[in-house]
């Protein structure tokens, strides 16, 4: 079991390497906002430097505050600190006989039921707003912390899944499968995306919570919150917009509707962001997600293809050329009501007579007979009985190619 | 959207002068869909039974086919496991002259007359044809599994 476990993360570990390269440009990325926050305050953190700059010597943390992994340099005089979380309990992942992280799937000491716990392990997304903005969670009450937490973790969550679909726009290399890692903000070579640099970065939506006045934000902090007091929710609700947004302007969706921009395109837009998370290629509508699905599609085209052999639309030059005839009293007595409508025949009414006697609203029958060359009573094509005579078609038309059969007796008597 | 005075008058008749065997009963929030239930024929493996159906009447209605769909489990050559109903007069042979009495006649007799030789469970058709005792007796046990008309 244990060696089954280790084997697991071996090869996990490996086939992440290219996401290794990624944790790293992530520390970056947040060390840097990490300074720019904290660019005024005396305790800088010397081990938040790129570590790229001693290549070869980094070695993989882990964080045991927020489980993230990160790359550092072991230092003697300092702590290594973790860059999401500025916790200093992180512990170097190098001995595979006492991973950490088997600590992490095994223990559960903090009653999380499975799922929550799950998606905490495996998509490491720190409380960062509140620490390392020195945010005021701790005197929040925990069940707040919680709710605010969950919030921002399905924002963080979702925006760095955008953020890898951008990625995927502009790399066309790839990077399938990763979308649901949560983590890779990086292409493939390990260096910095230019989306990390710009203001698109998966930590801009994550800023508002429990800043204290005082603390420096950057301009863009600013302006995406203008006000400090908005709720959760209207940050989340902030958030899709800007998101969905993106989406509209961005080359990947390639459509012209969804180019024109913002709002009223939410089903699309979802489906966009579906597409993201499941790491379709093409129009993600174009795919169905369940086997109910399947079955309408499948019944739609047995719909769409049962009717092929139903008898063919009557032309409209021998809809036109059937004759009308006034209601008499005996065709009242033969009918007193149109078959197609229902509706019962007013004396002295006008109705279209088929060449099969049966007799109709002109309106209904035109109706059906454009669907269908057929009388809806006894089946009897308009075609077949009259064949009427050629002058009387002004438009071209093609003769039937079945052969007319011998007249049959109408079946009303 | 107006509902057609056909549709209004079809659902009156259904109620007012019910077919034997057959009860259909439109939503309240929507009246082109009915709740169906119909009895299954005497003399058939379906005798006793009591299969739901579900009914929509399209926007193009009575141009187009009433939508019929089994919702009871049934075991016929003709019906398939979702339930759809291979049957010429939903398809091909509608005509604007039928009716919701007709097309649900029909599908009650279909249950009466099975026919294996233009199948949509082809398994089903293809057990009714090589054994058509054994097939008939599946049908039963699952008239009685899953037909029978405890209202729960």
């Amino acid at each position: 079991m244990a060696s089954n476990r280790d084997r697991a993360y071996g090869n996990d570990s490996q086939s992440m390497s290219g996401g290794d390269s990624a944790d790293q440009s992530t520390a970056d990325a947040w060390s840097s906002v990490y300074n720019a926050q904290h660019e005024q305050q005396p305790q800088g953190n010397p081990n938040l430097q790129p570590v790229q700059s001693e290549q070869g010597q980094e070695v993989l943390f882990m964080c045991h505050g927020c489980y993230n992994e990160f790359h550092a340099v072991p230092n003697s005089e300092f702590p290594v600190l973790c860059p999401r979380c500025n916790s200093d309990f992180c512990e170097i992942i190098d001995d595979p006989e006492d991973d950490p992280r088997d600590m992490i799937e095994t223990t559960d000491d903090e009653d999380e039921d499975d799922e929550d716990y799950y998606f905490h392990s495996r998509h490491p997304i720190p409380d960062m707003p509140f620490t390392a903005f020195g945010g005021p969670y701790e005197t929040r009450s925990e069940r707040e912390r919680q709710n605010t937490a969950n919030v921002m973790n399905f924002v963080q969550f979702l925006s760095t899944i955008m953020h890898e679909g951008q990625q995927n726009a502009s790399n066309t290399a790839g990077g399938s499968g990763r979308a649901m890692t949560g983590r890779t903000i990086a292409t493939e070579d390990g260096s910095n995306h230019p989306m990390l640099g710009s203001t698109m970065g998966p930590f801009n939506f994550t800023v508002n919570f429990g800043i204290p006045p005082g603390v420096p934000r950057s301009a863009h902090e600013e302006a995406v919150d203008n006000s400090n007091n908005i709720s959760p929710m209207e940050q989340l609700a902030n958030f899709l917009q800007q998101t969905f947004r993106g989406i509209g302007v961005e080359p990947h969706v390639g459509n012209a509707q969804a180019a024109q921009g913002a709002g009223g395109q939410l089903p699309d837009l979802t489906s966009q962001l579906l597409g993201r998370i499941f790491n379709v290629s093409g129009n993600p509508s174009d795919y169905v997600f369940s086997n109910r699905q399947l079955d309408q599609i499948i019944t739609q085209i047995m719909e769409q293809t049962a009717p092929s052999n139903a008898p063919p639309p009557a032309t409209a030059g021998d809809i036109s050329a059937l004759p009308t005839t006034v209601l008499t009293p005996e065709l009242h007595e033969q009918s007193s009501d149109c078959a197609i409508c229902k509706d019962q025949y007013e004396a002295s009414e006008t109705v279209t007579l088929l060449p099969c006697k049966h007799f109709f609203h002109p309106a209904c029958i035109k109706h059906w007979l454009s669907i269908s060359d057929s009388c809806p009573i006894c089946r009897h094509p308009i075609t077949a009985g009259t064949a009427s005579p050629p002058s009387d078609n002004a438009e071209p038309e093609q003769p039937r190619s079945a052969p007319l059969e011998p007249e049959p007796e109408p079946l009303d008597d | 959207m107006a509902l057609p005075k056909r549709i209004i008058k079809e659902t009156e008749r259904l109620v007012s002068d019910p077919v034997p065997g057959i009860n259909a009963v439109p939503h309240e929030d929507n009246l082109r869909y009915f709740d169906v239930t119909v009895d299954g024929p005497s003399q058939s493996p379906y005798e006793g039974g009591v299969f739901k159906l579900e009914l929509f009447l399209p926007e193009e209605y009575p141009m187009v086919a009433p939508k019929v769909r089994f919702l009871t489990k049934i075991y016929h050559p003709n019906i398939d496991k979702l339930g759809r109903i291979c049957l010429d007069v939903l398809k091909t042979n509608w005509s604007p002259a039928l009716q919701i009495r007709t097309i649900l006649l029909s599908v009650q007799a279909l249950l009466g007359a099975p026919n294996p030789d233009d199948p949509l469970a082809n398994d089903v058709a293809q057990r009714w044809k090589e054994d058509e005792r054994a097939a008939i007796s599946t049908a039963r046990e699952w008239t009685q599994s899953y037909a029978k008309s405890d209202d729960a």
